[in-house]
């Protein structure tokens, strides 16, 4: 658990100190604010900003799908990069077990995603707080946070992580970056629907209707959330069991 | 190694995985290897030299008794393989074994109190660098030639160890094993051994 715990660190660290991630970070935020900030301009675009739930939902349906795109490529080939440049020959004179190196890995990624997501939550909030025409109550901020954690920044984060640390380590790294590319556009140029869509993956479809509802369509299809859910945790899981039981894992010869 | 830590970090990275949990040894470590005032330095700031010794750190900070180090100096300036070598012998003087691969005869002679060569994947010789020394002793000479036909019929008569250009002449440095050659013996090294080794001649 320790060997876990000090690998997760220092692949936090590592990856804190990126310039790229706060870049991608600071490119995120500006979007987000030039399209969500509830100022009268926005406002008479698009009418429901100043609900926080729609706000945060809005935020995270696009600029945070866009986040999400670069962490891709900020946490992709974090252990085949230690194959690859024997860095992996060091662990293995330690000693430490593959499921320790790979949950280390896997954690320290998934923290440091996490980190960009909710800085890109909580500085919209706070850039919120500051421009709302009416006062929210703190519940409703708490509700709003409650809700795009759990129905877009968990599942999704950690959908991208564990695909993006792991099946580089299972398939080719370019064709990893292919088909997320293609998962990542079909997703952005998705639009909220009245139809049950369960593969709208990651900020669209029935799952993100839970943090904010379009007052035309009133009905969510529950199933169609769960199997949204299911998706993305279900090829998380995936990915890290498929390289927890891979052979030859320390030695490629 | 991980360019984007620095040397502290790096070593410490690989004490904490070792279960090495007193930080102050990645201090006596790096002092051990001369790095402790690179420490807040970046890997990808260092040079070959001082990123192999960075190597040799992160080796003995789960306090082996035996390291294996493979062509540890080769490519590396003639201070900085000095210095590596001084780090070798410091971890040896504790009754430590340091099983080194190497090419370069010249840091087997320095630092060696065994060594055995391999030929085409056999085990050829195995002793003392004095060992090896004495079986050339006494008949390594220089011979001076005129031309290359020269060189080419002194190569089928005796094992030529090396040859140098000088003044539009030839001089051979030769094994000489039934001193055929009426010519005053150099003082032989490590080096004309171990060609004469890879030459194909049997010790036996």
């Amino acid at each position: 658990m320790s060997k876990m715990l000090s690998i997760a660190k220092y692949e936090y660290k590592m990856q804190i100190k990126r310039i790229a991630g706060w870049i991608i970070l600071l490119f995120v935020l500006a979007s987000s604010m030039m399209d969500c900030l509830p100022v009268a301009s926005n406002l008479a675009r698009i009418e429901f900003l100043g609900d926080i739930h729609y706000y945060v939902r809005r935020v995270f349906s696009f600029d945070g799908l866009i986040l999400l795109f670069g962490i891709l490529f900020l946490t992709a080939g974090r252990m085949v990069d230690d194959r690859k440049t024997h860095r992996r020959d060091l662990f293995m004179t330690a000693p430490i077990g593959k499921c320790s190196y790979i949950s280390g890995k896997f954690v320290g990624n998934f923290l440091y995603a996490l980190t960009l997501m909710y800085a890109l939550l909580l500085i919209s909030l706070a850039s919120f707080i500051l421009l709302s025409p009416s006062a929210v109550p703190i519940g409703e901020y708490a509700s709003a946070i409650f809700s795009v954690s759990f129905c877009i920044i968990l599942p999704a984060t950690f959908f991208v992580v564990a695909s993006s640390v792991m099946l580089p380590e299972l398939v080719d790294i370019r064709l990893v970056y292919l088909v997320y590319s293609v998962v990542f556009l079909v997703n952005a140029f998705s639009t909220d629907q009245a139809e049950p869509a369960p593969f709208y993956i990651f900020t669209q479809g029935d799952l993100a209707k839970l943090i904010w509802q379009h007052p035309k369509y009133l009905e969510i299809h529950v199933g169609s959330a769960c199997l949204n859910l299911a998706f993305m945790l279900g090829i998380g899981v995936l990915v890290i069991i498929l390289v927890a039981v891979k052979r030859q894992f320390w030695r490629t010869e | 190694m991980y360019p984007s830590l620095t040397v502290r970090d790096f070593v410490g990275y690989m004490a904490e995985i070792k279960g090495v949990k007193n930080q102050k040894k990645v201090m006596q470590i790096l002092e051990q290897v001369d790095m402790a005032q690179f420490a807040n330095r970046k890997i990808s700031q260092l040079s070959g030299g001082m990123k192999r010794r960075v190597g040799i750190a992160q080796a003995l900070i789960g306090d082996p008794r035996i390291l294996i180090v493979d062509e540890p100096t080769a490519g590396l300036d003639p201070e900085e393989r000095v210095r590596f070598r001084g780090v070798l012998s410091r971890f040896a003087k504790d009754g430590k074994c340091v099983l080194l691969s190497t090419h370069i005869v010249e840091d087997v002679y320095q630092l060696c109190e065994q060594l055995a060569v391999l030929r085409k994947g056999t085990l050829f010789f195995c002793g003392s660098p004095n060992d090896l020394l004495s079986h050339v002793g006494g008949k390594v000479k220089i011979i001076e030639l005129e031309n290359e036909t020269d060189l080419i019929s002194l190569q089928k008569k005796t094992v030529v160890l090396s040859t140098t250009y000088e003044h539009n002449k030839i001089q051979a440095r030769i094994m000489d094993e039934n001193n055929r050659f009426s010519v005053q013996a150099v003082p032989e090294t490590l080096e004309d051994a171990y060609v004469y080794c890879m030459g194909g001649k049997s010790y036996e």
